[in-house]
């Protein structure tokens, strides 16, 4: 029997029990995934390779950017075990959600063939929405806004898929499509469900309101984000590369970061603030997406070969960030960051949240920091392109938004480490989300640690993925730093644009540390917070640190300032989700006169609708 | 237009009210339910509380002792953040009494001109020629110009210097230092011509102390004018200054007193009602915006308009002695830098019985304090220099 069978059944153990043994489940799952992250990485190493099963016209595959995505999807499916064993363990039903949202995400990584991708990725959906709407008490609407888009995405992929049969012959997937029309519907399909500006609400709506358990929220927000990235990637890669395609895609990304990064900052609620931080750091990967197709267009191997490089790092660090940041939410249970009073927690789980949260920000010498530069970078590149005019044009404006966006993070992420850390109260609960807060921040450092590993790993991949006979590995030394621990970008000539070295940065700041330390000794300032001279009375509240931005954005956060009933308050709106909610008003009246009009029960009427419909069948069947 | 019999002075005497109405010279027992109408009668406590609640609504401490603020105020600001949503200011971290009563005429003299430094010639003329005209002691025609002049010169020195806190605050830096530099010029001239630089004993019972040199004070008063115009040209067209200051604080109350209340269009300026000022030709400078700006532009314009007054003083063609009897429970008054004060005081035994004063920082604080209801918290610099108000005028006299 083929042995990849087994990544397959891996996540169906603690599926299978699940519904009699939540949290013996829990455990089994941490296992399962270890091991598929494990399996996967000695697989990046190139000791273990899985060759393709194929049944009928299925088939199940796991080599190129199924291994690196499954070993991002896993270590984050670790997260969202550890944390499920403290976070309702005992409920049944959630643990059979988790444990099928896992397996189907899991599945859709190693789907080699349209029709069973589309079946996992359909299952995804469902499994999604059981996450949301397994509780009764939930408003109804947050569920079926994310099936609803979450069927658009169905539909626009089930469209593609249908034309890539017809254009390729094959339902196996990494045919060349060379119709660039199939290709922007494929990913059309894809980007739906990353929650890109103006559909941000598929990715915050259940998320905030949906009273969707924590873990569910990490696997909305870090996994479904990512298989859908893959997917964009794994068709991206087979097709004609197209220049309208690679903009757009360059355009809707930047104002997908921007947009995402000024809703997310004025966020109160706990979960949808990382949401909108996922909505950013999408349009950021779709950026690079764009770029890549671009470059690929421009036959630059060793510049795309870079940016795709970079979207596995900008992926890796955001979805294991992303997933260790949904933990810090899990403080208390009032989603108001403005009033919550968290659990108090170690040193070390402090430690992990300012890790994840500094690497949401985009800083190095974290992850995201490193993918922030992979961003920037391949940016810049462009920017600096003479030869491909409309390319570096579309690279400084939509980088200006991008680096806006990113800029922004800072203090969103400031805010929400400080607010959701700051504040204690014990409740006697310190292990709750101690240990999988430890554990997340211990990954997300982890990458910078082991990035020359990260770099040199996935650079193979990706040589194998452009097809390079010669792998192009990132790595340098230079300026004293040894190898491998510069990371450098190329320009469009293959000489050096730039680079940088995590761990020079890491060891900069451990030193200054360290003489700080040993020059101060154990000496400690300590000084009061001068308050004009008086006692402190009244604390800086979260809404307060990002008001500025809502008095400043007035016009993109539509910000009501009103006084009723002698209360002063304040709202935001998200306009792009007012803007749909007018126009289903708007659609759900047509319907109304229309039906009233044409389908009124009337039987003359429809009758006459169907001699019409006849009729209009007959000519087109004619013609 | 607003009414402008407003009642800008309370006070209680033997039991019972009495206030002072911008229409009249007299002072009038009133009842307290009246005052009770009155929204702003807690500001002649020096109580300025404005609590408000709301969702997100927390207060923010600005003051007493901070960057960006000349004056030892503390200021709760209620807010969501930034934006100011209402605002208590509390003025008694450095608050003075002075006690009159009981005293000398020439100790409460010297007492009173010391009750703010920077207008000592106002508050000295104020109680000056009020005893001189209970007293019926005539000063001469001479000692009268003289006054005005001072008086004026007093207003020049004080505006600049709001100007130069307005431009500081503002960022304007160059500017700023550059109109204090103006002002020390004018200020070593006053010191030379009169023996103070804050004029400080230069007034006495009936006459001036020392003589004045009044034309070497108006030849320097003049250049530094001259140059105030320039600099205040210059900042007409700095756009970083006028976005800073046009709509911030608006401040249109009719119990706001001096170029605050001009600046909301109120033609009112107590040198019209002054009979020192009588025979000068004289008009109010107005504004209609209210803001800042308009504060601004009236107190910069009242710099030439002083210029003016002097330069007609300097040639006055009038002669022999001035003398214009009190009437009965008159409350006596004085146009200073920034509004008018008014004063009721009796002299028993040669000694001073009751006194009671009410100067414009009483109640351009609470302007201040409505007024900057709806901005944000950045704007409180610009906006609160633009009024003049001095913490000492906010003491207790009595």
């Amino acid at each position: 029997m083929n042995s990849i069978i087994f990544l397959f059944v891996l996540p169906l153990i603690p599926l299978a029990i699940s519904f009699t043994f939540p949290k013996l489940s829990y455990y089994l799952g941490v296992i399962s995934t270890a091991t598929l992250a494990a399996i996967s990485l000695v697989d990046l190493s190139g000791y273990l390779s899985f060759s393709t099963l194929t049944f009928h016209y299925f088939s199940i595959g796991f080599q190129g950017l199924s291994v690196i995505f499954e070993f991002i999807v896993a270590v984050t499916e670790i997260v969202v075990y550890v944390f499920s064993i403290y976070y309702m363990p005992e409920d049944r039903r959630l643990a059979f959600f988790i444990s099928i949202a896992v397996f189907t995400v899991n599945s859709v990584i190693i789907s080699r063939n349209v029709i069973l991708f589309l079946m996992f990725w359909e299952s995804m959906s469902i499994s999604g929405y059981l996450l949301i709407g397994y509780k009764n008490r939930i408003k109804s609407y947050p569920p079926f806004v994310f099936f609803a888009f979450g069927e658009l995405s169905t539909v626009f992929l089930t469209v593609g898929f249908a034309a890539y049969f017809f254009a390729t012959g094959s339902l196996q997937i990494g045919a060349f499509v060379s119709n660039p029309y199939i290709t922007l519907i494929i990913l059309l399909g894809f980007i739906f469900k990353m929650g890109i500006v103006p559909l941000q609400m598929v990715e915050w709506l259940p998320i905030a309101h949906g009273n969707a358990p924590t873990s569910g929220s990490i696997l909305f927000s870090a996994s479904m984000t990512t298989v859908a990235l893959y997917g964009m990637l794994v068709f991206a890669t087979s097709s004609a590369p197209d220049i309208i395609l690679g903009v757009l895609l360059i355009v809707f990304g930047s104002f997908s970061l921007l947009f995402g990064s000024i809703f997310a900052v004025s966020s109160e609620n706990s979960k949808m603030l990382p949401a909108y931080s996922t909505v950013e750091n999408s349009g950021a990967m779709i950026m690079m997406v764009g770029l890549f197709i671009s470059w690929r267009l421009y036959d630059n191997l060793p510049l795309y070969s870079f940016i795709l490089l970079g979207i596995l790092i900008y992926a890796t660090a955001h979805a294991w960030s992303k997933s260790t940041a949904f933990v810090i939410s899990g403080i208390s249970l009032d989603p108001d960051i403005n009033s919550r009073r968290g659990v108090r927690i170690g040193k070390f789980s402090k430690f992990s949240a300012a890790v994840a949260a500094i690497s949401l920000m985009g800083l190095l010498p974290l992850g995201g920091g490193i993918g922030e530069w992979f961003l920037l970078e391949s940016l810049f590149i462009s920017a600096s392109s003479n030869q491909h005019v409309l390319l570096a044009v579309v690279a400084i404006l939509s980088g200006s938004l991008a680096s806006l966006g990113a800029g922004i993070s800072i203090p969103t992420f400031t805010k929400y480490f400080s607010f959701m850390t700051g504040k204690s109260v014990d409740e006697g609960g310190k292990r709750r989300i101690g240990v999988p807060l430890s554990i997340g921040g211990t990954i997300v450092l982890g990458i910078s640690l082991f990035i020359p590993f990260l770099v040199y790993v996935y650079s193979v991949s990706v040589s194998q993925i452009t097809l390079n006979k010669h792998s192009l590995i990132f790595l340098s030394s230079l300026k004293g730093i040894p190898y491998p621990f510069l990371i450098y970008s190329v320009s469009q000539t293959t000489a050096t644009f730039g680079f940088i070295s995590p761990l020079f940065i890491m060891m900069f700041i451990a030193t200054a540390a360290l003489a700080t330390f040993s020059i101060g000794g154990r000496q400690r300032r300590s000084i009061p917070v001068w308050n004009g001279g008086i006692d402190q009375e009244d604390e800086m509240s979260s809404f307060a640190y990002a008001n500025v931005l809502r008095i400043i954005l007035s016009k993109v956060y539509l910000s009501r300032e009103e006084k009723t009933g002698g209360e002063y308050h304040e709202r935001t709106f998200d306009i792009f989700w007012i803007m749909i909610v007018d126009f289903a008003l708007i659609i759900r009246k047509f319907s109304s006169r229309f039906g009233k009009v044409v389908m009124n029960g009337s039987i003359n009427r429809y009758i006459a609708y169907i001699i019409v419909a006849f009729l209009s069948v007959l000519i087109i069947v004619s013609f | 237009m607003m009414a402008l019999d407003t009642v800008s002075g309370y006070f209680t005497r033997d039991g019972r009210s009495y206030c002072i109405i911008d229409s009249d010279r007299e002072f009038k027992e009133c009842t307290d339910d009246i005052i009770g109408t009155l929204d702003y009668s807690e500001s002649f406590r020096r109580i300025y509380s404005h609590p408000v609640s709301g969702e997100n609504v927390f207060k923010f401490n600005y003051g007493p002792s901070t960057g960006g603020m000349i004056e030892t105020l503390d200021l709760k600001i209620y807010t969501y953040g930034e934006r100011i949503l209402s605002l208590d200011v509390l003025p008694g971290y450095k608050q003075r009494q002075i006690r009159i009563a009981g005293e000398s005429k020439d100790l409460a003299l010297l007492r009173i001109e010391r009750l703010n430094g920077f207008h000592s010639f106002s508050y000295s003329t104020l109680f000056s020629s009020a005893v001189e005209r209970m007293l019926e002691i005539p000063v001469s025609q001479e000692v009268r110009y003289a006054r005005i002049i001072l008086l004026e010169i007093e207003r020049i020195t004080s505006h600049i210097f709001k100007t130069a806190r307005l431009c500081e605050s503002a960022s304007q830096n160059i500017a700023s230092y550059a109109l204090m530099g103006l002002r020390e010029r004018l200020m070593r001239a006053i010191a030379e011509g009169t023996g103070h630089r804050y004029l400080f004993g230069v007034n006495k019972i009936g006459g001036l102390r020392r003589k004045i040199d009044l034309d070497r004070i108006v030849k320097v008063a003049r250049g530094v004018v001259k140059e105030y115009v320039n600099i205040r040209n210059g900042l007409f067209v700095s756009r970083i200054f006028i976005d800073r200051i046009e709509n911030t604080c608006r401040a249109e109350y009719s119990f706001a007193r001096g170029p605050v209340l001009r600046a909301a269009g109120i033609r009112y300026d107590f040198r019209m009602h002054d009979p020192y000022y009588s025979g000068i030709d004289f008009t109010p400078v107005t504004q209609n915006g209210g803001d800042s700006l308009s504060r601004f532009l009236v107190f910069s314009e009242e710099v030439e308009r002083s210029m003016e007054i002097i330069e007609k003083c300097m040639t006055p063609g009038e002669r022999g002695n001035f003398l214009i009897p009190s009437h009965e429970n008159e409350a006596y008054g004085i146009e200073t830098p920034s509004g008018d004060a008014r004063m009721v005081f009796s002299i028993n035994n040669d000694h001073i019985g009751h006194i009671y004063l009410r100067t414009p920082s009483i109640l351009n604080l609470e302007a201040f304090a409505r007024g900057i209801r709806g901005n944000v918290k950045t704007d409180i610099p610009f906006a609160l220099e633009s009024f003049g108000i001095w913490v000492s005028e906010l003491g207790d006299v009595a």
